[in-house]
């Protein structure tokens, strides 16, 4: 009788085993999409499939009782669901919920560009700020090609939404870089200081940035430096204009780099006629050494430092006399020391220490007068950054900037010296979350607040922006901020009765996003408040100072990218128009500024051809006239200068020179050869006539051209090599 | 005699292995793989290679000591990675990858063919973009191909991937068709010879070795 129910029992397990139950469902996420190729399977089994086109899946099983369902699909959270087999059929529709995921959620855009080669949703790559073709090769004039910038020819630096060109700050590594430009030459545009091959990373905000930066009315250019050097690399470059040599060497866990380069631009004003007579054609020698030690598993220390010295003499025309030129000389040095480091405290907490030291001297001779002038800033900031979920992060942090400005002005008319400067101390703090509560939304609430030692003055900025995504490829971004800065050194070094000057930031923009196609359109109002007023320049009375001015600026910037449609080929158009007046510096009523044109236009190609192992790249640039001040008119700031032009060429080719990576490259800037009048000077006494004397403020030459070459040296075997982007 | 004793037990042996029937204890996991491995064959559209690599990952969950399942998973992703047409979608597909890789590795870090896939994901990675990426994942490709070499110096898919690398590199970076010859040649000649050490482990290439050297003939 035992073994009689024990054969029952065996006979009926082995029934049992053999019965097959069949689970099936459909699997979808939460819009009721369904989600094809979602693996489905019972825990601890072989037994599960694949979800079909239309989200279904059915598979057999042999198990019983209570089971664990599982369901995985990649970009959503995986799911575990128990159920138990009866021997009936099973049927299981299952919702799934996204999970956050760094590439599919929403990106707030409202009033930044960024260029990066690791992250996916950008409008840029580093690349191209470097193969921009009016660029030539400086970060400064490849931001020129976007939307929202000016074309001051005259200057160089950075004019952004109605800005001057203080209000635009560059920042290394989360670092403020107090002299980003090559000293000011008149009339000659500067150079940015550092060459785009630094950087791996770069995002230039027009408006509406985070509550981390602080002290720039209009925009913040925000660079980032690679980690470790990938290899030991030793380069060559020469140009037409002079020479540089650069070599990496790396270790396990440290890295150096060093490079110098030397300009001296004598020979290629022989060869092509300049304007301006030249007593010195510039000559600069430039260094910088950056190293890069990782500490502990995930700890980075980055010093990054430079090193330039620069020499020019001129001849100038001396507005108070006709006819009379005078000699300027400007040699200037610059120190740059930035150091940071960064290290996981735990799996969610990041620490941030970093600090920026920066030393200026400018010398000037002017005529028989001179001029020296120094600029030192230190900037400490230590920060947090705690991600208490994917979706929930916070950053804190605190900052001391100092700034001792000193311009000792020695004057040959009366044997006297003028001393002015500042020093000034500015903390701040600041807190900013960042909430992804689904990865269509993205919000950014944050707020910062600074203290002026000079101007003894405090001050709170609310920072707020989101954006939401309306389609797969769509997406709407608001920001709105409170940006607050110092009077610029013109006004401060004479007096510091004054207060901040304010703008306030306003920015809708809607992005689509569509296979190597970008389409952004951005609208923004400004609202500028407390902008410093004099009666002359350089008044050293301190009372002819206030801080009475205001304006605005509105606009709308359209910005188009094609990658797509043509192979091999890549272009973007850019159209800005800007409505901007203010009431500031000598002003004697509202008015348009001088480096303002109301349309800007830009169209950027790049042709590459892989058979010819050659890149060549053409720039279109236009901007309508922008007002000039005519002494002879009794309207102020009301005439206008003709529009600018300029159709700029580069040309790169890959090759080979004795077996080491070699890139030829060439530029020729306004090719065709547009007469381009960026305003007017006019003398400061009149004639007989009672006219003020005109003279145009023009490029120095109609065109610049450059040719370079660049070697790359390697020891090892040349299997990894190297690619454009490490030349360059 | 003796030789031919030894060499039909081998070939019985072997048989027997790959059919699955000698081992008892796994039945059901040789069962499940040399299923999956079947339909790897026959595999028609692109979202197949999902299909086979959920397969393979069902077979991973499973078998917690086996670095096989997660390497075919691992495989089948990035194959399925390199068809992809929307390249927004590859990255998330290969750290999806990426993710099995690790899991085999943790199981067997002295596994060659485990880097060689590595590698390969690497290569997967530049076809994202090739001109901002090119630099950094061929370095980093090549690297674990070295590994892999100094892991096992006759695995053939070694060399047939570093011949793909330097096939894919312009001329002017070191690369092309005649750089790329003598790698083909070489994982020709190690294919001629090459045996799989256990059961299921890789046995790809062969083929698309020959069909390389082919083109750069």
């Amino acid at each position: 009788m035992k073994s009689l129910l024990l054969l029952f029992l065996i006979l009926n397990a082995t029934t049992y085993c053999l019965a097959q139950t069949t689970i099936s469902g459909k699997v979808t996420d939460k819009s009721g999409q369904t989600l094809p190729g979602t693996n489905v399977f019972i825990k601890g089994s072989y037994d599960g499939a694949s979800c079909n086109v239309d989200g279904v899946y059915s598979f057999k099983t042999r198990k019983t009782g209570d089971q664990i369902l599982v369901v995985t699909m990649l970009g959503y959270e995986k799911q575990e669901k128990p159920f138990t087999v009866t021997g009936k059929e099973v049927i299981m529709d299952i919702k799934m919920s996204e999970t956050y995921n760094e590439l599919k959620a929403v990106v707030i855009t409202a009033g930044s560009f960024e260029a990066s080669d690791e992250k996916k949703a950008v409008t840029l790559k580093q690349m191209d700020i470097l193969t921009t073709a009016s660029a030539a090769g400086d970060i400064y004039g490849a931001l020129r090609t976007l939307p929202g910038t000016q074309q001051v020819g005259e200057d160089g630096r950075l004019f952004v939404r109605g800005g001057e060109s203080y209000e635009t700050r560059t920042y290394i590594d989360g670092m403020l870089v107090q002299n980003p430009y090559a000293s000011k030459v008149p009339d000659i545009p500067s150079r940015g200081r550092f060459s785009p091959m630094l950087f791996t990373g770069t995002v230039f905000s027009t408006g509406g940035y985070s509550a981390e930066y602080g002290q720039a009315m209009s925009s913040a250019l925000i660079l980032k430096t690679e980690g470790l050097a990938p290899k030991t690399i030793t380069g060559i470059s020469l140009y037409s204009l002079g020479a540089g040599m650069n070599h990496t060497e790396r270790w396990e866990n440290t890295s150096l780099a060093m490079s110098l380069d030397y300009f001296n631009l004598q020979p290629y004003f022989n060869l092509v006629k300049q304007k301006v007579k030249w007593d010195i054609a510039p000559i600069s020698l430039d260094g910088n050494l950056i190293f890069r030690q990782k500490i502990g598993k995930n700890g980075l220390l980055k010093v990054f430092s430079s090193h330039a010295d620069r020499d020019l003499q001129l001849q100038y025309p001396d507005d108070t006399k006709p006819d009379r030129i005078m000699p300027i000389r400007i040699r200037s040095t610059n120190d740059y020391v930035n150091t940071t480091y960064t290290t996981p405290l735990n799996t969610k907490t990041f620490l941030f220490v970093g600090t920026a030291w920066s030393n200026n001297l400018d010398r000037k001779n002017i005529d028989t007068s001179r001029l020296r002038e120094t600029d030192k800033s230190f900037q400490a900031r230590i920060s947090i950054n705690h991600h208490f979920t994917n979706r929930l992060g916070l950053k804190t942090g605190i900052e001391m900037t100092n700034e001792k400005f000193n311009q000792d002005f020695f004057n040959s008319l009366d044997h006297k010296d003028y001393i002015t400067g500042y020093n000034e101390t500015i903390s701040a703090g600041f807190i900013e979350s960042e909430y992804v509560p689904v990865n269509k939304l993205a919000l950014r609430v944050g707020v910062r607040s600074e203290y002026s030692s000079l101007l003894q003055k405090s001050n709170v900025m609310p920072r707020l922006s989101m954006a939401y995504k309306t389609s797969e490829n769509g997406q709407i971004s608001l920001a709105y901020g409170m940006f607050y800065q110092d009077p610029s050194a013109t006004s401060l070094r004479f007096t510091h009765q004054l207060g901040f000057e304010q703008a306030n930031h306003y920015i809708i923009n809607y992005q689509v996003n569509k296979n190597d196609r970008i389409f952004r359109v951005e609208a923004y109002y400004k609202d500028y408040l407390h902008l410093t007023r004099y009666t002359i320049e350089n008044d050293p009375n301190p009372l002819s100072y206030n801080n009475l001015g205001h304006g605005y600026a509105k606009g709308i910037d359209f910005f188009f990218r094609d990658q797509k449609s043509i192979k091999n080929l890549d272009y973007w158009l850019t159209y800005s128009y800007i409505d901007s007046k203010r009431l500031y510096n000598d002003f004697t009523q509202t008015a348009t500024p001088s480096f303002i044109s109301s349309h800007n236009a830009n169209a950027v190609v790049k042709y590459f051809s892989a058979k010819l192992s050659s890149m060549v790249g053409l720039t279109y640039s236009f901007a309508s006239g922008r007002p000039y001040l005519n002494p002879n008119s009794s309207n102020f700031m009301s005439d206008r200068t003709k529009s600018y032009n300029d159709v700029s060429m580069n040309l790169s080719y890959l090759t080979n020179f004795f077996g080491n990576f070699t890139i030829i490259y060439c530029s020729v800037s306004n090719v065709f050869g547009f007469n381009n009048i960026y305003g007017y000077h006019y003398s400061t006494v009149a004639d007989a006539n009672g006219q003020f004397t005109q003279r145009e403020i023009a490029p120095d030459a109609k065109r610049f051209a450059m040719i370079a070459v660049f070697i790359s040296l390697e020891k090892k075997k040349r299997t990894a090599n190297s690619s454009i982007t490490s030349v360059f | 005699m003796f030789k031919i004793k030894t060499v039909l037990l081998t070939t019985v042996l072997s048989f027997a292995i790959t059919s699955g029937l000698l081992a008892q204890d796994k039945s059901e996991y040789k069962q499940a793989m040399g299923a999956a491995l079947t339909q790897m064959g026959s595999i028609k559209d692109n979202s197949g290679y999902l299909d086979l690599a959920n397969q393979f990952q069902r077979i991973a969950e499973n078998e917690t000591t086996e670095w096989i399942p997660a390497y075919y998973a691992a495989f089948c992703t990035t194959l399925y990675s390199f068809k992809e047409t929307d390249k927004a979608k590859v990255d998330p597909v290969l750290d999806q990858a990426q993710t099995m890789i690790d899991k085999a590795l943790k199981l067997k870090a002295s596994e060659s063919e485990l880097w060689v896939l590595q590698g390969m994901l690497y290569q997967a990675r530049i076809m994202v973009d090739p001109m901002t990426r090119g630099q950094k994942f061929s370095m980093q490709a090549n690297q674990a191909f070295d590994k892999a070499e100094s892991l096992n110096i006759e695995n053939p898919r070694i060399y047939y991937l570093k011949g793909q690398n330097l096939l894919n590199m312009p001329a002017m970076f070191g690369g092309g068709k005649e750089a790329a010859k003598p790698m083909f040649l070489k994982a020709n000649e190690k294919f001629m010879s090459f045996k799989p050490a256990e059961l299921f482990a890789p046995n790809w290439g062969k083929e698309q070795n020959e069909q390389s050297l082919k083109a750069c003939q």
